[in-house]
């Protein structure tokens, strides 16, 4: 009895687990899978011999249509196009590959298809195509309107298809299939920049000139109410982008499509500009400290500058000064080392008295006189040597500072010129005091190079082994005194000598 | 019997009592600082007084010295005042005076040390060291005083009389040549409570104590000297030590280079043995009979010559120097 029992339970049991894994495992699903797939590789070592075959029927009468030449020229370029993809992808100058591209455009007419047709010959066009004038369409030119054109209609112009691009992309084949197209390309409307018959500007464009074609839209006064307006050109600006004036718009943007946005062959921030730029490529890419606005930044060289026009020198968006602290208003993080970089624009506001060239922008350059915003192999980016150390004697350094600062000031014992030095003890330069031997010390110490609360751009604070002491610096009329954490507090005076240095 | 027990108890407990109260009696001035038997590290201290203003109207501190007056008046009644010591076992006279006549004397015994004087290096063992900057103490003092340290990290004073240390230990710093930290009341890059191996003991007996060995504090600016005589083969035992202090006064000193005495007295504090010599010109050295300073030729630092000889290039470096120095 009792074994009964069990082995019926036990019977439940295996019944209920076994239908629990069938359910959870969708074991049948599988394994119907595994039974097809076993079925076609047996049906295919079966057929393996017949695999390959197939069966093509082509007519005469379509051979005779295929025509041969121009099919391999297309494949030919469109080979070449990605050679050209493939093995020079930067290299290749922007402006060949879209001649390439143009040649390809060129399309070859089909005379037979023509002759067939009835030829209109110039003196039969109507009256609005006269005088004729500089560039002409080539159908417009063989009389060949029935190519566009219906024949034998009441209405003349009637087209042969209802979408013009249609009838243009029917001849000019090279279809426009890059990243970016320009906004009447996509639309199809081909007939809004260029004529249809003939123009007095060469690709039978409808203004006198590319330039104007384009502003033609991107002109803030456009009546065009796209986008085109806002990314307007204001060509009334002074300082102007010089392919623009002398060339055309198309020196940087492609009319109809390409691979970078606005319609650019090349990236936009930076490798388009460079590419023209050749010194300036090799200092940002070469320069052993870089700006990290160039270097490390969302719009690369388009942070400062604008391409098209502006009113400041150098297309730079604003003012030479306010261009830099548009960033610098804040605490950077500095590619150089990684540090803070001081917040220029607090410090220039808090002491008002700033250096020559950042006083005098228009004449004396700005921030850019010292500092080389695209990279330098001088710390700070600096344009010249100069030195980071408290100690740092004078002897058989270029510092920078004397380019335009003169030697004089530092190397006469002793002067009473007041051009050469006011930091004078009566004769005695205590300039020349400071500065050489064996413990000179560096500009800095107690200058600022940018700006200070007092004359001379005498710093209030000269960082010392990682404190700051002040210099206590007091001008007088004369003369003036220093207690910095170097020495006492000194008097000096120009005309009544206070006795230092003697 | 238990009973007379008892009572005896209790005349005894109200004896004490009594006793007690009478003892407790205060005198017109007590003096807070210095305890009785201080070991004092400068020749500089302060004695804080607390005086009833009733019973006092001036009191006199009196050393070997000099003699110091205090006026008192009714507004406060902590007093403090700083009074020069001279090396060794010192005696303070507070003197309190009611129209002219002594009403009330004490005395305190004090030891200022200093390791450059063997008679001075050891003081007698009942002399102990005191601390001063403890919660307890300041609170006396901040009737007065701001106690709070108004330094901040890494930028000197201005005015350095801004500093809340000025008030009180300005003292320190008006010798002829000062240290640059020390003049400029940095006072906490050094002072910075911590404690090093030689003083542990000290640990949290002051808010500003001083980690000694104090020569990871002067290599934390004096860099390139450390990195110098590192380098070099023999070293001076101060400066293997890690005792810069000993010789150097880290705040002010009359003498060039902050040293705490004339340099010769300096070198022969620790060798006696040369002390006749140089004294009576006899020796095999020639800088004694010209006169000249130890440290003409021996460098006190350290050396990769014998006797911590000076080679020709440190010579000509410190010759230029001293060149330098006169032009200017």
């Amino acid at each position: 009895m009792n074994k009964n029992v069990i082995q019926t339970l036990f019977l439940i049991l295996l019944v209920g687990s076994g239908f629990y894994f069938y359910q959870t495992y969708n074991v049948g699903e599988k394994l119907d899978r595994f039974v097809t797939i076993m079925g076609n590789i047996a049906h295919s070592l079966q057929n393996a011999k017949h695999a390959y075959e197939v069966d093509i029927n082509i007519s005469d009468e379509e051979l005779s249509e295929i025509n041969i030449t121009k099919i391999s020229k297309e494949m030919k370029s469109s080979i070449d196009k990605k050679k050209e993809k493939v093995h020079t992808p930067r290299v290749a100058p922007v402006a060949i590959a879209a001649d390439e591209i143009r040649q390809e455009e060129k399309p070859i007419h089909n005379k037979a298809r023509a002759v067939k047709a009835k030829l209109v010959r110039m003196e039969d066009l109507p009256k609005k195509f006269k005088p004729l004038k500089k560039y002409l369409h080539e159908p417009f030119k063989m009389g060949a309107c029935q190519i566009c054109h219906v024949a034998n209609t009441n209405k003349p112009g009637d087209l042969v298809r209802k979408n013009i691009h249609e009838i243009c992309y029917e001849c000019h084949k090279t279809r426009y299939t890059k990243k970016f197209d320009h906004k009447p390309v996509k639309e199809g409307k081909c007939m809004d920049c260029h004529d249809p018959h003939q123009s007095n500007t060469k690709k039978l464009l409808k203004a006198d000139s590319i330039n104007n074609l384009c502003l033609k839209c991107h002109d803030k006064k456009s009546t065009f109410k796209d986008r085109a307006r806002k990314q307007f050109v204001n060509m009334k600006l002074p300082v102007k982008h010089k392919p623009i004036v002398k060339k055309s718009c198309l020196e940087c943007h492609d009319p109809h499509t390409a691979d970078h946005k606005m319609l650019l062959n090349l990236d936009a921030k930076m490798d388009l500009c460079l590419d023209c730029h050749d010194d300036i490529k090799d200092k940002i890419h070469d320069s052993k400290y870089k700006h990290g606005g160039v270097n490390n930044s969302k719009k690369r060289c388009l942070e400062c500058h604008n391409p098209h026009a502006t009113k400041h020198k150098k297309l730079l968006k604003k003012d030479q000064v306010s261009m830099c602290l548009t960033c610098h208003d804040k605490e950077v993080k500095s590619d150089e080392d990684g540090g803070m970089l001081m917040n220029m624009k607090k410090h220039l506001k808090e002491n008002p008295k700033w250096h020559g060239p950042i006083k005098n922008v228009a004449k004396e350059g700005g921030c850019v006189a010292c500092n080389d915003p695209h990279g330098s192999n001088n710390f700070s980016i600096l344009r010249k040597s100069f030195t980071k150390n408290f100690y740092d004697n004078f002897e058989n350094k270029e510092f920078f500072c004397f380019k335009c600062h003169e030697q004089k000031k530092v190397l006469e014992q002793y002067t009473i010129n007041d051009k050469i030095t006011k930091f004078r003890d009566g004769d005695v330069n205590l300039h020349y005091l400071h500065v050489n031997d064996r413990k000179g010390r560096s500009c800095r110490a107690c200058h600022d190079e940018h700006a200070s609360k007092y004359n001379h751009l005498i710093r209030d604070y000269t960082d010392f082994n990682g404190i700051k002491f002040p210099l206590r610096f007091i001008d007088t009329e004369d003369g003036g005194s220093c207690a910095p954490a170097c020495h006492k507090k000194f008097e000096y005076d120009r005309i009544d000598p206070k006795g230092i240095g003697r | 019997m238990r009973e007379l027990k008892a009572i005896v108890r209790a005349g005894v407990l109200l004896l004490a009592v009594t006793a007690c109260l009478f003892s407790a009696e205060t005198p017109p001035t007590v003096v807070i600082l210095p305890q009785e038997n201080a070991l004092v590290h400068e020749v500089t201290l302060s004695v804080v007084l607390r005086v009833d203003t009733k019973a006092v109207d001036s009191v006199k501190i009196l050393n070997a010295v000099g003699e110091k007056q205090l006026d008192i008046n009714q507004s406060k009644s902590i007093y403090c005042k700083t009074v020069r010591l001279e090396l060794g076992e010192n005696t303070l006279h507070i003197r309190s005076y009611k129209e002219g006549a002594l009403i009330n004397e004490q005395m305190r015994h004090l030891y200022v040390t200093s390791p450059l004087y063997s008679q001075y290096k050891y003081p007698p063992t009942e002399y102990k060291r005191q601390f001063f900057h403890t919660d307890n103490n300041e609170s006396t003092c901040r009737s007065c005083h701001d106690m709070s340290v108004n330094e901040q990290k890494g930028i000197a004073f201005i005015d350095v009389s801004e500093s809340n240390c000025y008030a009180c230990h300005h003292q320190l710093t008006k010798a002829k040549y000062a240290h640059a930290p020390s003049v400029n009341w940095l006072c906490t890059s050094c002072h910075n409570g911590k404690v090093g191996s030689d003083n542990a003991w000290q640990a949290g007996r002051s808010k500003f104590l001083v980690a000694k060995p104090v020569n990871s504090l002067c290599f934390g600016c004096h860099k390139k000297n450390a990195k110098l005589w590192k380098s070099y083969r023999f070293r001076h035992e101060p400066l293997d030590s890690g005792r810069c202090n000993k010789c150097h006064n880290s705040h002010a000193s009359p003498y060039k280079m902050f040293v705490r005495k004339p340099v010769n007295s300096i070198c022969l504090g620790c060798h006696k043995d040369k002390r006749m010599k140089v004294k009576q010109r006899d020796s095999d050295c020639e800088g004694t009979i010209k006169g000249k300073e130890c440290v003409a030729c021996h460098s006190p630092h350290a050396s990769d010559k014998q006797f911590f000889l000076m080679s020709e290039e440190e010579k000509k470096r410190l010759e230029s120097k001293q060149h330098e120095r006169e032009r200017r």
